[in-house]
């Protein structure tokens, strides 16, 4: 996994969260931890950097203000992870953008880095398309596991599915993927 | 190139954890340069303007509910003296009606008295009425024996003319 979840720190910084003295220092301690990993799950869902920015902001300011009450029955990366993928579901339900469907997938060559070559854009767009075009669920599953890595177990704690379900997601998922980069090569 | 790299990725037999490595975990997504650096303190000050906000929309909620508690008791306020008035009235109108009872019985007093008075005082003055009469026809004999021989011819012209006065008499 590519966080360094380490259970003594976030504990310490959330001991800290909850001092009302230290807590916007821990807050910020905790965003720098976890804002890029969160960000990155956000925007493979969204595409949108704004949207992804909102919604980032949205998540650590819940986390701000529910802190207190969280009370570790999960990692905090599966909290935070949660909160994100919430976040993301009820954008999708609030302005009915399904990325699929938008232009934004058409612009996403011009926004890669020029230091990127060219073939390599072409996949990862085409990659990106196939993603998009899956379920909502299936979706969120297999970037939970194919991006940010999480065990079964981790992703049943933010999607609370059981892992059955959830492997069945990724195959047909992957199989879906493999699918669309075939008929669209 | 790309459809020689597809080619390949059917090819392999992937599994899950081999899957997709000809991609990489890498996307086409771009970030603004200074985005994270940024964002954290965004984020702070997002979060504790929200939180003064929730704590005076707290406030406003509290002032407007106390407001309206005391509002409702002023209306309660309103309509319940009213009905106490009203009872209040009763009671006067009771407390009259009791204050008058011993009157009206005074007055049922008074009157049993008056007419145990009457009944009592009934007999007692025909006696009197008679003698009233009787001291009328001894003032009216010494009337008629003070007047004149004209004037009781007069007077007995009239009785015979006047037939009222001719009436009373029979």
């Amino acid at each position: 996994m590519t966080l360094l979840m380490n259970e003594t720190a976030d504990a310490y910084i959330f001991s800290m969260i909850k001092n009302p003295a230290t807590k916007d220092k821990g807050f910020l301690q905790l965003m720098d931890i976890y804002k890029e990993p969160i960000y990155w799950h956000i925007r493979r869902l969204v595409v949108s950097h704004e949207d992804a920015e909102d919604i980032l902001q949205e998540t650590f300011i819940q986390v701000y203000r529910f802190a207190g009450s969280f009370k570790g029955e999960s990692e905090i990366y599966t909290w935070l992870y949660r909160i994100a993928t919430n976040e993301c579901i009820s954008h999708f339900r609030k302005s009915k953008k399904w990325v699929r469907n938008s232009g934004s997938i058409e612009k996403m060559p011009g926004e890669l880095s020029e230091t990127d070559s060219e073939n390599s854009d072409s996949i990862l767009v085409k990659f990106q398309q196939a993603i998009l075009q899956l379920p909502e669920k299936q979706r969120i599953v297999f970037n939970l596991r194919y991006y940010d890595e999480l065990s079964y177990e981790e992703i049943g704690q933010v999607l609370n599915s059981s892992i059955n379900t959830l492997k069945t997601n990724y195959h047909y998922a992957s199989e879906k993927i493999k699918k669309y980069l075939i008929d669209h090569a | 190139m790309l459809k020689q790299k597809i080619s390949k990725l059917k090819q392999i037999n992937m599994n899950e954890n081999n899957e997709f490595q000809e991609i990489g975990k890498n996307t086409p997504y771009k970030v603004p340069a200074g985005f994270f650096e940024q964002v954290s303190e965004k984020t702070v000050l997002k979060a504790k303007q929200r939180e003064l906000r929730r704590r005076r929309k707290l406030v406003l909620l509290r002032n407007v509910s106390v407001a309206a508690s005391l509002a409702a008791v002023f209306l309660l306020g309103y309509f319940i003296p009213d009905t106490d008035i009203k009872v209040e009235s009763k009671q006067t109108v009771i407390t009259n009606q009791s204050a008058e009872r011993p009157i009206i019985q005074n007055t049922e007093i008074t009157k049993q008295t008056t007419v145990t008075e009457i009944g009592k005082t009934v007999p007692e003055k025909v006696p009197d009425r008679t003698i009233a009469v009787e001291t009328n026809s001894e003032e009216i004999d010494d009337v008629l024996a003070d007047l004149s021989d004209d004037e009781l011819l007069q007077l007995a012209a009239m009785f015979t003319t006047d037939p009222i006065v001719s009436e009373s008499a029979q």
